[in-house]
């Protein structure tokens, strides 16, 4: 590790902060992943994560404009996250419409509002790029006290919903035949995984969320049984890619989110790459 | 054997879009029955147990299950699909997915000892006892059937319905299925799909011909249907009937639905394709 970096950790807060935060992102996005991996559903996260724009923007809106300042970019996020969850849970429900098609619509709607937002705002352009890339680095301490909070309720909803959740990624029609509402298991679902990618939006930004929910979990599938198993190598390899990217990119000032999303992409190669040598080897000591 | 019903349908019409899949059909299967379906692919048997289930809602005519609407008690039954369309690297234990039968059981939190008790009893009973921790996408599509069968068993189901449970078997591990659904006949009452009615004649004691029609005999007339002016088609050594409809649909059923104009199952004359 970079001398300089650990020397820094010691003196500078902000990069105690952005550990701190790197941390709690991975547990969220370990969880959710999961269950993001098990339902194939990671179009719904890019749909949700691009939406958080549209709340992002309002709440810069209402801050500088109106001098609402109590109503912060993450809180504009997460009410956007449960509305985008609620519409599309409703939207869905039962096939009636397109789920590709309302995906899109949400995601676009999001990223729309977050312009108009954004335009209408005087002189808050420049800051749009820390909701779109994150900046982990500009961490504060009342940002990470809401992030636990997200992560204490995802953690107990998993907790307590597991087994539905299961049950519902593994074959919807099986949970609606056992009498249990899959339409309110699918929106609680769907409301989870809105609040991991609020989390993450804090570490990578909202177009990079995607990969930190995806990823690391998809890597864990690879060589896990079980989805809590699957759940566990997601926090793991989510904590290896955050700070790995944040010593990385720090020496240099790269931007943080993006070598993170750098890293995990690359870790997720390798790990591919590493599963279908050892599925070879496995084969060839069999004949 | 009582007599009370577990499967009722009373003039029940079913179809898509422009298709009549099912046309009037009424049907009863009592506590104890073991019955098999038979027809012709698009005859309407999956649709038919879509229709028990409560999955689809009849165009016209009542589905009953244990004397209440499919959708409020079908959680008493054991329901075994053809194939799930489900991941194939869904990462799960063969004990998680027989779990899945339990799940309504608690409102929240982890399964409870019992529920692990009931799933192993599950797996033992179609043998696959020491299962539990093995990986479901590790195992052929046969072991990955009877995972389904104890799925359904785990559920303590009063009936078990089964779209097909011999077709991903070799001849041995179909027969034990069989075996197995015979010896869980005297507890459930079982409704199968079969396309191989050679198969399962000597397990079943009820065949039902379904052809856009169905009509459910005993096992022991079979060989005696009457032949009543229908065409036929073989399966096997037994004959279904090929119903041809010549009543006009157009005149209204009997029944609590009488409000209807008529039965809204559209195109009566055309003819399932044999």
């Amino acid at each position: 590790m970079d001398g300089s970096f650990i020397q820094h950790l010691m003196e500078f807060s902000y990069l105690r902060l952005a550990l701190a935060a790197s941390v709690l992102a991975s547990i969220a996005c370990g969880v959710a992943g999961g269950y993001v991996v098990a339902r194939r559903h990671s179009y719904l996260v890019g749909a949700m994560s691009h939406a958080l724009l549209g709340g992002v923007g309002l709440a810069r809106y209402l801050q500088v404009v109106h001098g609402w300042t109590w109503f912060t970019p993450m809180l504009g996020a997460l009410l956007t996250s449960v509305l985008a969850a609620t519409a599309i849970s409703i939207l869905t429900t039962g096939g009636r419409m397109r789920e590709d098609a309302i995906l899109s619509a949400v995601w676009t709607l999001g990223v729309a509002a977050g312009i108009s937002f954004i335009a209408a705002t005087p002189g808050y352009a420049e800051d749009l790029n820390s909701y779109l890339f994150g900046n982990i680095l500009l961490v504060s301490v009342s940002d990470l006290w809401m992030m636990a909070v997200m992560d204490a309720v995802i953690l107990l909803t998993a907790w307590l919903l597991h087994t539905r959740f299961v049950a519902l990624c593994f074959h919807e029609e099986g949970l609606l035949l056992r009498g249990v509402g899959v339409a309110w298991v699918s929106w609680v679902l769907h409301i989870l995984i809105g609040m991991t990618v609020v989390v993450l939006t804090q570490v990578v930004g909202v177009i990079l969320a995607l990969a930190l929910l995806v990823l690391p979990s998809a890597a864990g599938a690879l060589f896990a049984r079980r989805l809590p198993a699957v759940m566990l190598a997601g926090v793991g390899l989510s904590l290896l890619f955050c700070v790995g990217g944040l010593v990385i990119s720090y020496g240099p000032g790269w931007p943080t989110g993006a070598t993170i999303v750098e890293l995990a992409v690359g870790g997720y190669v390798l790990l591919y790459i590493a599963h279908g040598a050892c599925a070879r080897l496995r084969r060839g000591k069999d004949a | 054997m009582s007599n009370s019903q577990v499967i009722e349908l009373e003039d029940v019409c079913f179809g898509y879009e422009h298709q009549e899949v099912l046309h009037n059909i009424s049907l009863t299967l009592e506590e104890g029955q073991f019955a098999v379906m038979v027809g012709p692919n698009g005859g309407g048997k999956t649709t038919l147990l879509r229709l028990i289930l409560g999955l689809l809602a009849p165009r016209y005519g009542r589905v009953r299950l244990f004397g209440q609407a499919p959708v409020l008690i079908r959680r008493r039954v054991g329901y075994v699909p053809q194939s799930l369309h489900y991941d194939a690297h869904f990462p799960a234990s063969v004990e998680d997915v027989v779990l899945m039968g339990r799940v309504e059981r608690h409102l929240f939190g982890p399964y409870r000892r019992a529920d692990r008790t009931a799933a192993a009893s599950a797996l033992e009973q179609v043998g696959l006892g020491g299962y539990g921790r093995r990986p479901f996408r590790a195992l052929s599509g046969g072991e990955r059937q009877r995972v389904l069968m104890a799925r359904a068993l785990a559920s303590e189901p009063r009936l078990l319905l089964l779209d097909e449970p011999g077709a991903n078997l070799d001849p041995g591990s179909s027969r034990q299925v069989y075996e197995l659904l015979r010896e869980l006949n005297r507890r459930v009452t079982i409704l199968l799909v079969s396309h191989n009615l050679k198969v399962v004649a000597s397990y079943v004691s009820h065949v039902i011909c379904v052809n856009r029609t169905a009509d459910m005999h005993r096992i022991d007339d079979v060989d005696r249907i009457d032949l009543a002016g229908g065409e036929w088609i073989r399966l096997s050594h037994v004959s279904c009937p090929v119903a041809v409809h010549d009543e006009d649909c157009s005149t209204p059923h009997h029944g609590a639905a009488s409000s209807q104009p008529a039965c809204g199952c559209g195109h009566s004359k055309s003819v399932g394709e044999a």
